[in-house]
């Protein structure tokens, strides 16, 4: 395993894992995983309905900071600051990964092209 | 001075790019197409070199460059996935890590690196991945308005949306979110019955009408709770895609009653069910749907897009339930179309360019005729070099006369000619023509042209004139996105009912059987993916359907994409000569030239091309 891969398990496992189970024991779920019963609707009506046409900046720092700050952002707003604490961290992880990450050339057969 | 936007699908699947001008969509393709990589999910490297060569212009004259995806977005999706699966979520976070930190954030990198700038706005702007299916949809569409629905696996976070565009505004107004997702549903009866995610889809579609729909009942009440608006909620428990690296689990088997079909294995009545069970599923939550954007809307028209609306069988049923008085669904349904999408979104929203809506009433798809043609020279130059025999017919007329004879002498033809398809639909410039009266055309063009499976049936490019003639289908079907029934009349008995009643599961019984006087083009259920060609959009092609009725008296044609199975379709006459020759295909046209196989010198295939093309 090479370094960058150590670090993501270690961030996983020693921050976003013990994050999940205190969310769980607090009963913050993410997302229903089953039908709920009593449910009149499943649809979410949307809080922004036209488009949001994001802007990333041109330079190295300005791009990666981009991304820190939009997570910053997003999961502040949404109610999540043990989540922003972990921007800085994932940033950093970012610039490692861009440097060893190739880009996919397959698509697998096996499971839904997700991420 | 002109508005020029770059739009940019990739490292998901099917990579594209797409180019608008004050509006007006003057370019746009696969990547795959050039890369000869199916589904190629690389950065468009090629489709943005032709984007920008079809519309005469450096980089440094575009004004945006657009990517159809939010990484942000994504990256929340996925970070809180990964904490809902807990300890088994750790394989996942570390792929998906590596693949949006690693990549798409970096996404104006490969940008910059492929044409040097991010355009005079120099920044990359971003969509929203339904945004940019909804786009797609909604703004090459006739309509001045219309309700819009996407549905697809999954975007950043949403899997089915539904809205309404106006004039040159979209407001995408509810959705449903992962996990919960039709289009994951059906990748996982996909997967489970033995074909690959992500490019088997639309075989589970094609095998459906084989089976009779069993696990209805079981799909209904343990997978999926479907409410009477059409919105939805799967049970998670049965699916693999959150916690490990595939679709379904061991508690999916268990409900099913066994493992997986391994792939390229005989497929069995299960599959069969499956696959009719499932399709039954999409098409009432499809259906629901559009009832909920119909009374929330009050519209007249629907729009749609995502890859699900390349459920044809679902398209031909909603058009036909007249719900809505129109329908028009995005060609480039899937992730490819994103690129479109995204550049109208920018061309509209971001800068105001009027939109572009045809005064005759048609679409401004241009046909999907979007990607490259090659002109006489280029062809010329090709077959000289190569010494490769051929007859040159310059007349329209003489050359459609000419192919129409060979189709009704019983030739199988492949077809090149003017700008490429965008999309995954053959639409008459790269496609395989055959005869659909003959009975022995499809086991011919399944086993000895495309090497496919046999139970795949063909499609139909009919007279747009004389649709009528031959399918119960009230409107024009010019991207081959809408199934209709044959007409009663034409149809011939056969054993289905018995077949289905029966412990059979060798297809062939079946497929061997005519089921109508158009037998090729006739699935086992009288159904047909319908083509309709008009004159406007392709004159050629119209001319050799017309002249292949002058001979026959049936203005109808098997239409099949011209590749061989797991390969993109052709992009060059390099493409197709190769593809001529590694088939029993008769007769090749690339432009104003006719090539006999009997006439070509022997091909020394160089390429391994069977093992380089990965059986999709």
């Amino acid at each position: 395993m090479n370094s960058t891969d150590a670090a993501l398990k270690k961030l996983f496992l020693k921050e976003i894992l013990p994050l999940a189970e205190r969310f769980h024991s607090e009963g913050k779920e993410f997302f229903l995983t089953k039908p709920k019963p009593g449910a009149e609707t499943y649809y979410k009506k949307r809080g922004e309905t036209k488009a949001v046409i994001e802007e990333i900046g041109v330079t190295e720092d300005r791009a990666n900071n981009d991304f820190e700050k939009k997570l910053v952002d997003m999961w502040t707003e949404q109610g999540y600051p043990e989540l922003a604490v972990l921007a800085p961290k994932l940033s950093k992880l970012a610039k490692s990964l861009r440097l060893v990450t190739k880009q996919e050339e397959e698509v697998s057969s096996f499971i839904y092209v997700m991420f | 001075m002109s508005n020029i936007i770059l739009g940019i699908s990739a490292f998901y699947h099917d990579s594209a790019a797409a180019l608008l001008k004050d509006g007006e969509i003057i370019a746009a393709a696969q990547e795959e197409r050039f890369s000869r990589k199916k589904h190629d999910p690389r950065f468009p490297h090629s489709a943005i070199n032709y984007c920008l060569e079809e519309a005469f212009i450096e980089s440094s004259e575009i004004d945006a460059v657009v990517f159809y995806d939010s990484p942000t977005l994504t990256w929340d999706r996925i970070l809180k996935n990964c904490m809902m699966a807990g300890e088994d979520g750790l394989e996942q976070f570390q792929k998906a890590a590596h693949s949006i930190l690693g990549v798409k954030i970096w996404v104006k990198d490969y940008v910059v690196n492929s044409i040097g700038s991010l355009g005079k706005l120099d920044r990359l702007l971003f969509t929203e991945h339904h945004m940019a299916h909804a786009a797609s949809a909604f703004y090459p569409s006739p309509f001045k308005e219309a309700a819009i629905i996407t549905i697809d696996g999954v975007g950043e976070w949403a899997t089915t949306t539904v809205g309404k565009g106006s004039d040159n505004k979209i407001d995408l107004l509810w959705e449903i979110d992962y996990p919960h997702s039709l289009g994951l549903l059906y990748s996982a009866v996909t997967y489970y019955c033995g074909f690959k995610v992500n490019s088997g889809e639309y075989k589970l579609m094609g095998l459906a009408p084989y089976g009779q729909p069993v696990y209805y009942k079981t799909i209904r009440e343990n997978l999926i709770d479907v409410k009477d608006d059409g919105s939805y909620c799967l049970n998670t428990e049965y699916f693999g895609y959150l916690n490990s690296l595939k679709m379904t689990n061991e508690k999916f088997e268990h409900l099913f009653g066994g493992p997986a079909r391994e792939p390229e294995t005989h497929i069995l009545r299960k599959e069969m069910d499956l696959a009719a069970s499932i399709q039954k599923v999409t098409e009432e939550v499809v259906l629901l749907i559009a009832g909920h954007a119909k009374k929330e809307t009050h519209s007249e028209n629907l729009v749609l897009a995502g890859g699900v609306a390349l459920n044809c069988v679902a398209n031909g049923l909603l058009l036909k339930e007249n719900l809505f008085d129109d329908i028009w669904i995005q060609p480039a349904a899937g992730d490819a179309g994103g690129a479109l999408g995204a550049a109208m979104l920018v061309s509209n929203m971001y800068f105001d360019v009027p939109r572009k809506i045809n005064p005759t009433g048609r679409d401004t798809q241009k046909g999907s005729y979007l990607g490259p043609a090659y002109q006489y020279s280029e062809i010329l130059a090709f077959l000289e070099r190569n010494g490769f025999p051929y007859e040159k017919i310059t007349d329209q007329e003489q050359r459609a006369e000419k192919v129409a004879q060979g189709i009704a002498d019983g030739q199988i033809v492949g077809y090149f000619s003017g700008r490429m398809e965008y999309g995954p639909r053959a639409l008459g410039a790269r496609s395989i023509l055959g005869d659909p009266r003959n009975n022995e055309t499809q086991s011919k063009m399944n086993l000895k042209i495309k090497y496919r499976e046999s139970f795949r049936p063909f499609a139909p490019s009919v007279l747009a004139e004389d649709v009528n003639d031959f399918f119960d289908l009230k409107k024009e079907s010019p991207y081959m996105l809408l199934v209709a029934p044959v007409k009663q009349e034409l149809r011939l008995q056969t054993s289905i009912s018995e077949f289905w009643e029966s412990e059979d599961d060798d297809m062939l019984n079946i497929v061997n059987q005519p089921r109508s006087d158009i037998p090729a083009v006739t699935h086992v259920d009288y159904s047909a993916r319908v083509q309709t060609v008009n004159q406007i959009d392709n004159p050629d092609y119209h001319s050799i359907i017309k002249k292949f009725k002058d001979l026959t008296g049936y203005g109808i044609l098997v239409n099949t994409s011209f590749n061989v199975r797991g390969e993109p379709i052709v992009c060059s006459p390099q493409d197709a000569y190769q593809c001529f020759m590694r088939t029993e295909m008769d007769l090749l046209v690339l432009g104003d030239f006719l090539l006999q196989k009997r006439e070509q010198p022997e091909f020394e295939d160089k390429d391994n091309w069977e093992s380089a093309y990965e059986l999709d």
